[in-house]
């Protein structure tokens, strides 16, 4: 018999309802996780790049998400141990996400790479030179903290033209310390620069702040670097200038952080700094994203929620691509995914999952830096 | 389709719909007249209240920390109290949960003291912060932001209050668990203080206070910049939330009530999109259903009413394949009727043809047989043996009893059955009649109907001729006329002829010992016919003959019928 108009048209309409009935009984988000030291004296760098990591996600779900699916971000505090990372990542795993970012310290790098369950890791800024090279679950999307520990201490070195430098090791985090301050110290010699001496802290939540600026004091060296959270060295600034320390002063990549800038304020005046996120960018994606966190959370952003924000769009990207894939396909679609165009750069990673960028020496001047 | 099986249609659809769509209709007003405004207005009032409560519970504890830092500056500047001042701290410390750290910072902004025990930070230069920056002179008081304190390493936000002699006092608010009026909000809700910023300082999830969770697009989403009584609808990360904002008069800070949108939104969109699939269903069924129901009766009567139409009104152009199919119908069917009636009629032909042969032939063979009965009684006539004359005459008349049941064959109505009691009779004059008794004889007889053929009409008719012509010949005493009684009776699927006289009797074995030929022609008759026969000769004499009316195989070597 021959189908009449209205016959037609209930034939068609009926998968469209169907359909419709399905979608309406809901999709189960797809699981992203996030661990890192997010309480604590540490916890600046993993909080800014949480909020990164957030502020991409709110994109992707306020359009529509992963195929229709919603992002859901798991977030957990590992508070900095060994115990608290392994347990985090089994909490994320348990939830059936396949991809964490994290973590944020150097010093939480081996957890990851030594992790036991089935994530791939994407780290917004472990950088310590140590994991690069190495064939693991780790994937770091800052680079190698060798390139800017070389920079700064040349940089140092030839200004310092035969005189000293003294070297503050916050050892909380000495996986990225330790690497940092070899590095810095064979730089700054081989640019002329004198002795390298070595102040190890073994965290400020220990150490007086004013008893470690009167070392610092009496020790006097031509150059001072920092390897410290941002507000630990801001604080510590503030009781050198104080006490008149008047040596050429630097801070590692860790230390320049939002909070660095907003605590140090006059006492961060004038301190170098070598890193492959340049603070005053002006390109106008970086500045949409600046906007926008600003908006967010009323607050600048930082190098780690750069990154985050980065480590983010990738983790979206490839859980896209590889819906049902486990960690070790998602870490090979990783590896073979070619230049990315970050927030200010392009950048990739190499076959060991380090992502490559540019290092480059910078001054603070009047809150700005200023390219050396 | 026709107009009345559109209507049809309509009616039946339209019952359909009524009957499916009508409860989820009535549900789906229930649901937004009455369920969903009471939801919203008793979760409305409740949340306000609550987060108004909390604010207000909030600002009593801030009222109470800036006079515990009153009552710091105050030991501070009192150079007779000031000795007590690390244990005027301490002690605040313990009773004011709230406080993670009290300081007391000089006029260039330096620590002059702490309560925090066994730690130092006596001359450490806090100058830059804005704790120390913010608050005005005389009493002026400062709310900051969150972040990580210096001095204890978690995240707090400082209250710093700036006394008339220049001291500075300020403390890491750190609370951690909201007042107990929050647990009041519902497992679902949660209850949070934020700073200016909309990081989180205090939380019923005291994990999003020490990790600094920022709900500044929440603060933003507000109606206005003040706190209202009115709820709002915020979505998070793709989750629908109802918000109420409360001031903690004052500060910056606001208290932030949130329900999961299950309540306001996503249980009644659950409902309404239940209810919506349901009606579609429903619709999508009744539609289904009312057109294949109403295809299913329309469209036979259609076609019918269009075939009568056709031929009523027979328009070529308008002529369809069912109206084809019809008149292709109707011609087979009519085309067939000729050929039945032909046949009948050729049938009925070849009926009255067969029926005009077997009268014929009937005819023939009753004349024949008169014939040869002629011929035999004239050769009686020329016979000079009594002997020969008797012989001659039985054998006439037998063939004359055979005559006449060819007689009575071709008068029948099927020429195969012949009315046994007429027969009997008529034979039983013919007879008689033939042997010209002196005085007439008496007959009496009484026949049921009993319909014979061919087969047991002859064998009867010669054995009634045989006992007939012997009661004429002996049946009577001297003096006597014959007296005969013939009666035929019709039982149980068989047939009894009684056939008897008057006269003396005769010596039936005497009879069988001579081979008289009248006896064993009827004993013969009878072995054909399957009857029995009964003969009482004693005097008078009676034969009485059953014979089953059902066909029974004749005897070998029984007359030919």
């Amino acid at each position: 018999m021959k189908a009449g108009p209205a016959r037609a048209t209930l034939r068609a309409l009926l998968p469209v309802s169907l359909a419709a009935a399905l979608a309406s009984c809901g999709r189960s988000p797809v699981p992203l996780g996030l661990v890192g030291v997010l309480s604590g004296r540490q916890s600046e760098l993993a909080i800014a790049g949480r909020n990164g990591v957030e502020l991409r996600i709110e994109e992707a779900n306020a359009k529509g998400g992963l195929r229709g699916r919603r992002v859901e971000l798991l977030v957990e505090d590992d508070e900095g141990t060994e115990a608290g990372f392994r347990e985090a990542a089994a909490r994320i795993a348990a939830r059936k996400a396949r991809i964490v970012i994290g973590p944020f310290l150097s010093s939480e790098g081996e957890f990851a790479a030594a992790s036991a369950e089935p994530l791939l890791f994407l780290s917004p800024t472990v950088s310590a030179a140590r994991f690069s090279g190495r064939d693991d679950k780790l994937l770091r999307i800052m680079a190698s903290n060798a390139a800017a520990a070389k920079a700064i201490g040349g940089f140092l070195g030839g200004k310092a033209a035969g005189k000293g430098a003294l070297v503050v090791r916050d050892e909380t985090n000495a996986a990225y310390a330790d690497d940092y301050g070899k590095l810095f110290a064979g730089a700054f010699e081989a640019a002329g620069g004198g002795a390298v001496r070595s102040l190890s802290v073994p965290g400020f939540g220990q150490a007086s702040y004013l008893d470690t600026a009167r070392k610092i004091a009496e020790a006097a060296p031509e150059a001072l670097l920092v390897i410290a959270g941002g507000p630990d060295a801001a604080m510590l600034f503030r009781q050198l200038n104080r006490l008149g320390f008047r040596g050429l002063r630097a801070v590692s990549g860790w230390t320049m952080t939002s909070d660095f800038l907003a605590q140090g304020v006059e006492a961060a005046e004038g301190v170098y700094f070598s890193h492959q996120y340049d603070l005053g960018d002006s390109s106008p994606r970086y500045a949409a994203f600046k906007s926008a966190y600003l908006a967010r959370f009323g607050r600048e952003p930082s190098f780690s929620a750069v990154y985050g924000y980065e480590a983010a769009d990738l983790a979206l990207d490839l859980l896209a691509a590889k819906p049902g894939a486990g960690s070790e396909e998602l870490k090979a679609a990783a590896l073979a995914w070619g230049p990315r165009r970050g927030l200010q750069d392009e950048w990739s990673f190499d076959r060991y999952g380090d992502a490559s960028r540019p290092a480059r020496v910078f001054r603070l001047a009047a809150g700005r830096a200023e390219r050396q | 389709m026709s107009r009345k099986a559109r209507r049809f249609r309509t009616v039946l659809a339209s019952a359909f719909l009524g009957m499916s769509i009508l409860p989820s209709a009535l549900l789906l007003v229930v649901n937004e007249a009455f369920v969903v405004p009471r939801v919203r207005e008793e979760l409305s009032r409740r949340g306000a209240e609550l987060a108004e409560a909390t604010a207000e519970s909030a600002r009593f504890a801030l009222d109470l920390a800036v006079a515990s830092l009153d009552e710091v500056a105050f030991y501070a500047d009192a150079p007779e109290l000031r000795p007590h001042l690390t244990q005027l701290i301490d002690g605040k410390l313990r009773i004011l949960p709230a406080f993670e750290s009290i300081l007391v910072l000089g006029e260039t902004g330096v620590v002059e003291a702490t309560g925090l025990a066994g730690r130092d930070y006596g001359g450490l230069d806090l100058s830059d912060l804005p704790l120390f920056k913010e608050p005005k002179a005389g009493h002026g008081t400062f709310f900051g932001n969150v972040f990580v304190s210096p001095l204890s390493g978690r995240a707090s936000a400082f209250i710093s209050r700036r006394s008339p002699s220049g001291r500075t006092t300020a403390g890491a608010y750190g609370l951690k668990k909201l007042s107990p009026e929050a647990g009041s909000a519902g497992p679902l809700a949660s209850i949070r203080l934020v700073d200016g910023a909309g990081t989180v300082i205090a939380s019923r999830d005291e994990a999003e206070a020490t990790t600094q969770v920022n709900l500044r697009p929440l603060l933003l989403a507000a109606p206005s910049a003040s706190s209202g009584s009115e709820g709002y609808a915020f979505r998070e990360n793709g989750r629908g939330l109802l918000c109420f904002l409360a001031d903690v008069a004052g500060t910056p800070w606001k208290v932030v009530l949130s329900y999961p949108d299950v309540y306001l939104s996503e249980l009644p969109n659950f409902v309404r999109a239940s209810l919506a699939l349901a009606a579609a269903s429903s619709l999508l069924l009744a539609l289904l259903l009312s057109s294949v129901l109403a295809t299913r009766v329309t469209k036979p009567v259609g076609a019918l009413l269009a075939a009568t139409r056709a031929f009523v009104e027979p328009e070529p152009a308008a002529i369809g394949p069912a109206v084809r199919e019809l008149e292709e119908l109707g011609k087979e069917f009519g085309s067939m009727r000729s050929r039945v009636r032909r046949r009948e009629a050729e049938l009925e032909s070849a009926l009255a043809q067969r029926d005009v042969l077997l009268k014929e032939l009937h005819h023939r063979v009753k004349n024949n047989l008169q014939i040869v009965a002629s011929l035999l009684a004239l050769q009686k006539g020329k016979s000079r043996s009594a002997e020969t004359e008797a012989a001659l005459q039985e054998s006439a008349e037998r063939i004359r009893a055979l005559a006449l049941v060819h007689e009575k064959l071709y008068r029948s109505a099927d020429f195969a059955s012949l009315d046994l009691g007429n027969y009997l009779e008529e034979l039983c004059a013919n007879v008689l009649e033939a042997f010209s008794p002196t005085a007439a004889p008496r007959v009496r007889s009484s026949f049921d109907a009993v319909f014979v053929d061919i087969e047991k009409a002859i064998p009867i008719g010669l054995m009634a001729n045989e006992i007939i012509s012997n009661a004429a010949k002996h049946g009577t005493r001297p003096g006597e006329r014959l007296a005969l009684d013939l009666r035929l009776e019709s039982r149980d699927g068989s047939f009894v002829l009684s056939i008897s006289d008057e006269g003396p009797g005769f010596d039936i074995e005497a009879a069988r010992a001579k081979g008289h030929l009248g006896m064993v022609l009827i004993e013969s008759l009878v072995s054909q016919l399957g009857a029995e026969l009964s003969v009482d000769a004693s005097g008078p004499t009676r034969y009485e003959l059953r014979v089953p009316l059902a066909r029974e195989p004749a005897a070998p070597g029984s007359l030919p019928a």
